[in-house]
């Protein structure tokens, strides 16, 4: 959509809805790169992007005029209906009063009020079961869309899809009331006028009932006329011979009791279905939640925004640098054993151990470094946790204790069952970076598995190698 | 509100998840390098988390610090600033880094320098070492205030008791429990109230971005519930009408159901920000569904009344307009024509067109409930693993073994679709007003059990 011409909301709305359809059932959001940088420069809530990306799209032009065109149909169809509830309402009331005689008044009321009630009914059951609207409206606007569709529109018709968003039970209820109501009304209006300008001979009369069930008739159907004011049995004659009162009466009567049961039950559900109807110009909360909304958020309003590099690397790699190693196996004489940062270490158990220490902060590793430096000996075994991250510390102390030594070194992993348990490739890499700590450190020996429980070293099995 | 954003660097020793930090608090999957190795980040960058178009809080990835012991004995070697130690980490920053031996080091203390706060991050599962002290005074030497965040603790490793009361000693008692693999909502809540702990003064825009995420999280159940209803609506309601010789129709049938539930899941991962291969569904077991009309059968009968009831309605209104052609001379007996037209026509739609289809040799095809069944459960319990996923997890998504209804009410929700074909989008065609209804009180069902059954355990 290129042009800025201002459209009804409700267009609008129905635009954006369709697009969010149209979206979902393609299964991801179009690509429309221009129209989701319109949406994000424009700024304002989720909602309001949202409605702007659908008039940027390639092709919501169309679909806009499409769908307001769908809406004038709409709009003269319940006109239409309207009208001819009108003319139905008051062709009723007068067919009711052309009498040449007396004119029933049960028959005027039932005449006026009684379909209507009892549709009435039949709505509100509805709603107690949850079932659907008025299909046949529906379908009607749908043929008359298609009718008035170009050659080629066909089902892509932004139009009949509005049709389906539009069908809410509440809006077409709404319609179905106000067409009722318009009957009540003209049939009221036509009521009155004719009572004031035309004289009739108003009675009640029966063929089944005698005197007390017609009394008891009139008294059930008074009840709530008499809340609005209107005379009952009790202070008006119900049969012959009538006084002009009564006969005024019995006018006033009639009046009130379409009014109270054709005109405002209908206006009630009226009123509740317009209540019941979403605002027309913006998009509800929940429905912002819609798949098809909500996949945009992250494009349209995103929550986070890279700011990138703000302090690039210069120093060289350390630890990760590849350096070559010579497996070589463990000489027969004790060896000196030293446990990097891992005081749980046991103490050594096996008879090869000469001496065996912990290291973990400045003043043991001193320590430890100033002993070896005293002490010669056949071989220095630095005992890790497989788990620990080889980083530039472990690097440092190990290459200090080493050179201290001033004898052949190895690395022995202890705890692999742990890293072993992160996976095979997990597992091959922490070795490889360990193997790259020990040639870094100066323990040109390798690598050797370490069992913590017994103390004893053993060549890294080929599953953890 | 005009606030420059809260500045918080993520800080920690080599290898401990503060990169991982940064993906799950930005629901990135893509952030940074995510690597079991030491030094997988060496540069220092930035991310704004945004309320609206506004930035509330900048988070800056450091590299991890590798060396504090020997970095603590360098520092002791310049005893002039001794007695301050902000002044002695500010001419160690002035400094080459002795040689640039302590170049990451410098990038993380000079960032933190910059920020407001910091997060280090701690690896729960690791013992509190001599170096892991070094590094925490290290830090606090720096003069910003210091949150630790112990990583890792939904991992049965986890030591989180001696890292407390390790972090105790140094006085370091507000910390947070943040896993970065496996989510927990409350978890980071409460993270983002301890930052307004120590920074009071920001505390308001902390308020405002819990909040806005409290949403976001709230948003984002909705979303993945309209996904789970849509899927299971679509798949009940189903109904392929086919001649009754075998034909290839079962097996696109169940092709069909199978594409949807895999676009159900792909759709849940982008909700969720994860990547689309993270999930990799086991085959489902579709089965032959054969539509059997039993009359007696109370659904179809409360179905029946139903769509009675609608017909009615739309005959009524359609009994207006005659009565108003007629002249008013009929008093609403074209009304009552219209509604018993109305009836009539529902009752085809229900009931005849399936009898007839029946006798002229058609049978319709339908998914079985036991299949529905899966489907639902499979969904959910994927929605409660995503829930439980943060966005630093590289595993695949696993749900474990699910079969049966999650709940008796979404049963019965799921198969009233059946009887209404015009629901289903794979049908082909949907009539959307008329399955909203059901759409919004499934989804409505979906988020009470999803809320009320809490996260599963990973």
């Amino acid at each position: 959509m290129n042009a800025s011409t201002h459209h009804a909301p409700l267009a609008e709305r129905l635009l954006v809805e369709w697009v969010c359809h149209r979206e979902e059932a393609a299964g991801h959001p179009a690509p429309a790169g221009p129209a989701d940088a319109t949406a994000m420069e424009q700024g304002g809530s989720f909602a309001a992007r949202l409605h702007l990306r659908a008039l940027r799209l390639p092709g919501s032009d169309v679909a806009l005029a499409q769908i307001e065109r769908t809406l004038f149909a709409g709009r003269v169809m319940i006109t239409v209906l309207l009208l001819f509830s009108t003319m139905a309402g008051a062709f009723a009331a007068s067919a009711a009063l052309d009498a040449a005689a007396s004119v029933s008044l049960p028959l005027i009321l039932f005449a006026l009020v009684g379909i209507n009630l009892l549709m009435l009914a039949l709505w509100v059951l509805m709603q107690v079961v949850r079932a659907p609207g008025a299909s046949w409206l529906v379908a009607v606007w749908t043929g008359v869309v298609r009718r008035i569709a170009s050659r080629g529109e066909g089902e892509n018709h932004a139009g009949l899809d509005a049709i389906r968003l539009l069908a809410q039970r509440w809006r077409v209820g709404a319609v179905v009331h106000a067409a009722w109501l318009s009957y009540a009304l003209a049939g009221l209006v036509t009521l009155a006028l004719l009572l004031i300008l035309r004289r009739y001979e108003l009675s009640w009369q029966t063929t089944l009932l005698d005197a007390d069930g017609l009394r008891h008739l009139a008294a059930v159907l008074s009840l709530v006329p008499r809340l609005l004011g209107a005379p009952g049995p009790e202070v008006l004659a119900l049969v012959e011979p009538f006084t002009d009162a009564d006969r005024r009466g019995w006018a006033q009567w009639i009046l009130l009791a379409v009014l109270a049961y054709g005109v405002l039950p209908r206006a009630v559900a009226l009123l509740v279905c317009l209540a019941m109807l979403q605002p027309a110009g913006a998009l509800e909360a929940s429905a912002l939640n819609r798949p098809g909304h909500a996949r945009l958020r992250e494009r349209l309003m995103p929550d986070r925004r890279a700011v990138g590099v703000v302090d690039a690397d210069r120093a060289p790699q350390s630890v990760n640098a590849q350096a070559g190693i010579s497996p070589c196996a463990l000489p027969d004489a004790p060896l000196h054993g030293v446990a990097v940062e891992w005081p749980q270490a046991r103490p050594p158990a096996s008879a090869r151990w000469k001496w065996f220490a912990h290291v973990d902060d400045t003043a043991s590793r001193d320590e430890v470094a100033k002993f070896l430096r005293g002490e010669s000996s056949d071989g220095l075994v630095l005992v890790l946790r497989a788990t620990a991250t080889p980083d530039r510390g472990l690097a440092r102390a190990s290459a200090a204790l080493i050179a201290a030594a001033r004898a052949p070194a190895w690395v022995a992993l202890g705890d692999l069952d742990a890293l072993e348990a992160r996976g095979a490739e997990a597992c091959a890499q922490r070795l490889s970076d360990w193997r790259a700590l020990a040639a870094q450190a100066g323990a040109q020996h390798g690598l050797l598995g370490f069992d913590a429980k017994q103390g004893v070293l053993s060549a890294l099995t080929e599953k953890s190698a | 509100m005009n606030a420059p954003p809260i500045q918080l660097a993520v800080v920690g020793h080599t290898n401990t998840g503060k990169t991982s930090l940064l993906r799950t608090l930005t629901r990135d999957v893509r952030f940074g390098e995510v690597c079991d190795r030491p030094a997988t980040t060496r540069d220092v960058s930035a991310v704004e988390l945004l309320v609206g178009e506004q930035s509330l809080i900048r988070l800056f990835d450091t590299p991890g610090l590798e060396d504090p012991i020997g970095l603590q004995g360098w520092l002791a070697l310049r005893a002039q600033e001794a007695a301050d130690p902000v002044a002695r980490i500010e001419s160690f920053l002035r400094s080459d880094h002795d040689g640039g031996r302590y170049e990451q080091e410098a990038k993380v203390l000079r960032q933190l320098r910059r920020s407001d706060a910091a997060l280090v991050v701690i690896d729960a599962r690791e013992p509190l070492l001599a170096k892991h002290r070094e590094e925490l005074r290290l830090l606090a030497e720096c003069g910003r205030p210091l949150l630790p965040v112990l990583n890792f603790v939904a991992d049965p490793a986890a030591q989180t008791g001696p890292w407390r009361e390790g972090l105790a000693r140094i006085g370091l008692h507000v910390l947070a429990d943040f896993d970065t693999v496996v989510f927990d909502h409350a978890a980071e809540q409460r993270l983002f109230d301890k930052i307004g702990l120590l920074l009071e003064a920001r505390a308001a825009q902390l308020t405002i971005f819990s909040r806005y995420r409290a949403q976001q999280r709230e948003a984002l159940i909705d979303a993945a519930c309209r996904q789970i209803a849509g899927l299971l609506i679509d798949a009940a309601a189903l109904q392929w009408r086919v001649p009754n010789e075998p034909s290839s129709d079962l097996t696109r049938l169940q092709s069909v159901v199978r594409h949807a539930e895999q676009r159900c899941v792909n759709d849940l991962l982008a909700l969720f920000r994860f990547e689309l291969d993270a999930f990799d569904p086991p085959p489902l077991p579709l089965d032959q569904g054969r539509w059997k009309l039993d009359p007696f059968d109370p659904e179809a009968l409360r179905l029946l009344g139903i769509r009675t009831g609608s017909a009615v309605a739309a005959g009524a209104a359609a009994g207006v307009s005659i009565d108003a052609m007629l002249g008013g001379a009929s008093l609403g007996a074209g009304a009552l024509l219209g509604a018993g037209a109305g009836t009539a026509f529902s009752l085809y739609r229900s009931h005849g067109r399936r009898w007839i289809d029946g006798l002229r040799g058609y049978r319709a095809l339908m998914i079985e409930e036991e299949t529905l069944a899966l489907l639902a459960a499979r969904q959910i319990a994927l929605l409660h693993a995503l829930l439980r996923r943060g966005h630093a997890a590289t595993q695949a998504v696993r749900t474990g073994i699910v079969s049966g209804w999650p709940l008796p009410e979404l049963r019965d929700a799921v198969l009233r679709a059946r009887a209404h074909p015009e629901w289903s989008a794979l049908n082909g065609a949907q009539d959307a007003a008329s399955s909203e209804e059901a759409r919004a009180s499934l989804v409505d069902l979906l988020g009470r059990h999803v809320r009320g059954s809490g996260p599963a355990a990973p």
